[in-house]
């Protein structure tokens, strides 16, 4: 192509998507955002909202021996892992089988941006980062191999040794961290549709921390032994029906911490991320995003908001003048309701009230810019 | 646990001045205004993660645009892990900004979303975003060699496009 066939498309391109005119950038929301994944990697604990337990019992005690290889074999599916040998190439963390299927996970990249790759497996990006009281900070993605396969990369703490992953079927395999330009990642593939039931990281047979994920691959939240994370429960902040169907936004809490899941998906939002109750008068937004409601025809967006214990209701003002009230629901201790933002519309106002009246206005967003 | 106020102004300076071209860049990947703006918070959001460590990296904008680019690419590996493991299936987001306004962009959007991962963050970047092949190169984490020759047969593709040759778009 020439420098001025070059130039045109690039006008023409231009042209046709300059109409294109995003909302104002969201700063507030990204920088909340972007403490609540440092929150994760530094560790929940330290937020002061520890769900100590008596709850040990109730956790499988698992015990393990650390071994650089590890095979299991179930009758619907087999993984494989084998730590590198001496003469592996540069980057090998790990290698192995996932029914049958061979992979091998390398990283390449410079310590702040390290990428995976290999054979059998998708590219993505690594965790670079992991302080604090988390053991392990784990990436997944899903993609290559036979029959798709989802691999595993963590950056490991130094006083991690090895990683156990508890598969269906009352399997077990063992991660031994590979160096990496200073660094110590585990990896792992699995058979595409195999969860992860439960993580384990251990310092000799010493039981540092455990994480149960979610939805089989998001270790969130780390627990240390005898620690129960929050109550295992599942409450409705906010549902409709539109188009026939019916939708919901929902408080998933348990062993995976604190999720909130959405009408569009149920992915955990929040990533675990503990929520502290909100003080005296207090409406404090934590996180506003997209979300599909079905059969609508736009995607709309979703405030999740906490109240102190004295908002009875929000009512919030949207700029399509429409004026709705929310009543904050219950859930372990923490008051929370979901506003919905129609697509195209903007939060103008909200208005919390107490048992005797209003009890403060505010214009503002509730985060949705 | 949150950065300085210096760092903080600096950040909010950083957003505000890429902000647009992101979401720009976002749209032109998924097509859908609502994801472009997700993928492009997104990207900011693991910027202000790691601010000390993107505001020393050489390029800043690179390391954004990549976080995009990869953000995009894991966004659909992840809706399909999901959709194996939950008894009910996200649903997907509607693509928005195809609806009805605008038929000549509408046109050329289908026209980018036929095209592979590759090629479409090839194209966007390349021809959109006016990026050099090397700047392109280094968003994409390949070769310039890898980039001239996607960014080629997306838009050898692209110029196979009915509705786009019709309309006189290309």
């Amino acid at each position: 192509m020439s420098v001025q066939e070059d130039q045109e498309l690039r006008e023409r391109l231009d042209a046709l998507l300059s109409s294109i005119e995003p909302r104002p950038a969201p700063v507030a929301v990204a920088m909340r955002q972007g403490k609540g994944i440092r929150l994760r990697r530094w560790g929940a604990a330290a937020i002061g909202f520890a769900f100590v337990a008596g709850g040990a019992a109730a956790l499988p005690s698992v015990l393990h021996a650390p071994r650089s290889v590890t095979s299991v074999n179930a009758p619907r599916y087999s993984v494989a892992v084998h730590s590198p040998g001496k003469h592996a190439s540069p980057g090998v963390i790990a290698y192995g089988t996932e029914d049958g299927n061979r992979w091998q996970v390398r990283l390449s990249g410079p310590a702040d941006y390290v990428e995976v790759g290999g054979i059998g497996i998708t590219r993505f990006v690594a965790p670079v980062l992991v302080v604090a009281s988390d053991p392990v900070e784990m990436e997944s993605a899903s993609g290559s191999g036979k029959g798709g396969n989802v691999a595993f990369v963590g950056i490991v703490r130094p006083d991690v040794t090895s990683v156990a992953l508890m598969l269906p079927g009352k399997k077990e395999v063992s991660l031994t961290p590979a160096r990496y330009l200073g660094q110590r990642y585990v990896a792992i593939a699995l058979p595409f549709g195999v969860p992860v039931v439960k993580a384990v990281a251990y310092n000799g047979t010493r039981e540092l921390a455990y994480s149960v994920p979610y939805q089989g691959t998001d270790l969130d939240s780390w627990w240390r032994p005898g620690q129960a994370g929050p109550p295992r429960l599942t409450k409705t902040i906010l549902a409709g029906v539109t188009g026939q169907r019916a939708w919901r936004v929902a408080a998933q809490f348990g062993p995976w911490g604190y999720c909130f899941t959405m009408p569009s998906d149920n992915a955990c939002w929040l990533g675990g991320v503990p929520v502290r109750p909100a003080r005296g008068g207090q409406v404090q937004a934590l996180v506003c995003g997209g979300a599909t409601i079905p059969a609508a025809k736009f995607a709309s967006q979703v405030s999740l908001v906490v109240v102190s214990p004295d908002v009875h209701a929000v009512r919030i003002r949207l700029s399509g003048g429409a004026v709705e009230r929310y009543t904050p629901v219950g859930v372990d201790g923490i008051h929370v309701l979901a506003v919905l933002v129609p697509h195209g519309q903007l939060i103008e106002s909200s208005t919390a009230f107490g048992a005797s009246g209003q009890l403060h206005g505010w214009p503002g967003s509730l985060g949705c810019l | 646990m949150a950065l300085d106020a210096s760092a903080d102004a600096e950040f909010s300076e950083f957003m505000h001045a890429r902000w647009y071209q992101l979401v720009r860049l976002g749209f032109g990947l998924t097509g859908d205004r609502q994801a472009a703006e997700d993928l492009a918070q997104t990207a900011f959001a693991r910027a202000y993660a790691s601010w000390p460590r993107v505001r020393k990296a050489d390029d800043p904008d690179a390391y954004i645009r990549r976080i995009v680019v990869n953000a995009n690419k894991s966004r659909f590996r992840k809706l399909r892990v999901r959709e194996l493991l939950t008894d009910s299936p996200p649903e997907l987001a509607a693509p928005t900004d195809l609806v009805g306004q605008h038929d000549d962009r509408a046109a050329l959007i289908d026209a980018l979303m036929r095209l592979s991962c590759g090629q479409r963050a090839a194209v966007v970047l390349r021809y959109w975003l006016g990026l050099t092949e090397t700047e392109t190169a280094a968003v994409l984490g390949c070769s310039v060699g890898n980039v001239k020759s996607q960014a080629a047969r997306g838009l050898a593709k692209l110029r196979t496009n009915a509705a786009l040759v019709e309309g006189g778009l290309l």
